[in-house]
């Protein structure tokens, strides 16, 4: 075989390599096209604004989105806290019921405190789009019902953003930022474990956020049952 | 710096050093059938609702009538003394460690939670750091009373 025989087998098999990885690019682009909107379904991914939804079609007005100065935190992050007071002791050493902890108050619940109103119906109202902080029953941008994944999500999120999160670590801050459940390790048995989320429907949990809890199994024996 | 959770984490070990003081995230004691645990609350923190949890490794733990494997004492709840019957059938240990309510839900091991043990007459006083903010000893003290059959 010449050199020039040579060098023209080295460039047909070049362009033949050539063209067998744009067709496989050529295929494979419809493939992820496929999936990119759903990924546009969490408008803050891509970094951009929800987009308005369109008051015919939800009863949606601006209202909704305006939240109370005082819930809003210097880096923007909706907020909640309360100022809670010192509880004095009955003589029994218990701290009288009714008046110590206002669950109502805190961040798990916090996205169900600013909420987006009522609709007819006694519920929470849901604006379209959802974005950091704002209620985890949001309908998804193109206005149908957000899966349980999606609401298990955004509330992890939500918690991350809070100023009270760092609680749960460093890490796991990370983790919910991403929309996963804080972990810790279980001294008793040497393994990390998952904080747990049930999530219901919006009509079954009556607008309420679902509520996390550890994977604990134990009785309070003085508890009012 | 890191907070007592990712200390105990990356020691992978229940007992790290913290500013020369020996912080557990679990005190376990030795208990045999029909050993009561006197349970006294010395102080605890007003911010928000203190637990103390026991758990038995075999057998069962009474306490008001009540029997489980784990007990969870609230300072919300509970008297400020309990006693706890041991129900074993050998043997065996209970563990003990710190919660706190937070944000409405039940929380332990995580932040800077974690347990001072000192042996005092008679048994024990555990100083108890909840995960919220600083380390904080004081956060719930109890004292325990190891009262053998």
């Amino acid at each position: 075989m010449t050199t020039t025989e040579l060098l023209v087998f080295f460039a047909v098999a070049m362009l033949a390599i050539a063209v067998l990885a744009i067709a496989v690019d050529w295929v494979a682009k419809p493939i992820r096209r496929r999936f990119i909107p759903k990924m546009y379904r969490f408008p803050e991914e891509l970094g951009r604004q929800a987009p308005p939804p369109d008051p015919s079609l939800t009863g949606w007005s601006d209202q909704y989105f305006v939240i109370p100065d005082e819930l809003v935190s210097t880096n923007g992050h909706v907020l909640d806290w309360p100022n809670l007071e010192a509880i004095e002791l009955d003589d029994d050493g218990v701290e009288p019921p009714g008046v110590a902890y206002d669950s109502d108050d805190v961040p798990f619940d916090y996205v169900h405190e600013h909420g987006d109103g009522e609709d007819g119906g006694g519920l929470p109202h849901r604006a379209l789009g959802w974005q950091r902080g704002q209620y985890v029953y949001n309908l998804i941008g193109n206005g149908s019902e957000p899966s349980v994944e999606i609401v298990r999500t955004r509330f992890w999120k939500n918690v991350s953003s809070t100023e009270h999160a760092g609680v749960f670590g460093a890490h796991n801050v990370a983790r919910m930022s991403r929309g996963r459940p804080p972990k810790r390790r279980n001294p008793r048995t040497g393994r990390d474990e998952s904080m747990q989320l049930v999530v219901e429907g919006y009509l079954e949990a009556q607008g309420r956020p679902p509520r996390p809890r550890w994977p604990d199994d134990e009785v309070d024996p003085f508890a009012v049952t | 710096m890191n907070d007592l959770a990712e200390e105990f984490q990356l020691s992978d070990s229940d007992i790290v050093t913290w500013e020369g003081r020996t912080v557990r995230a679990v005190f376990r004691l030795q208990v045999t059938d029909g050993d009561r645990l006197r349970v006294n609350r010395l102080t605890v923190n007003r911010d928000r609702p203190q637990v103390l949890k026991l758990a038995i490794a075999e057998g069962e733990l009474e306490v008001n009538g009540v029997r489980a494997e784990t007990i969870a004492l609230w300072s919300t709840t509970s008297p400020r003394d309990v006693a706890v019957d041991v129900h074993a059938p050998e043997a065996t240990t209970v563990d003990i460690w710190n919660g706190w309510e937070y944000g409405g839900v039940g929380q332990a091991w995580v932040g800077n939670a974690g347990l001072v043990a000192q042996p005092v007459d008679g048994g024990y006083t555990l100083q108890c750091s909840d995960g919220v903010g600083p380390v904080d000893f004081t956060d719930l003290v109890v004292r325990i009373d190891h009262v053998k059959r």
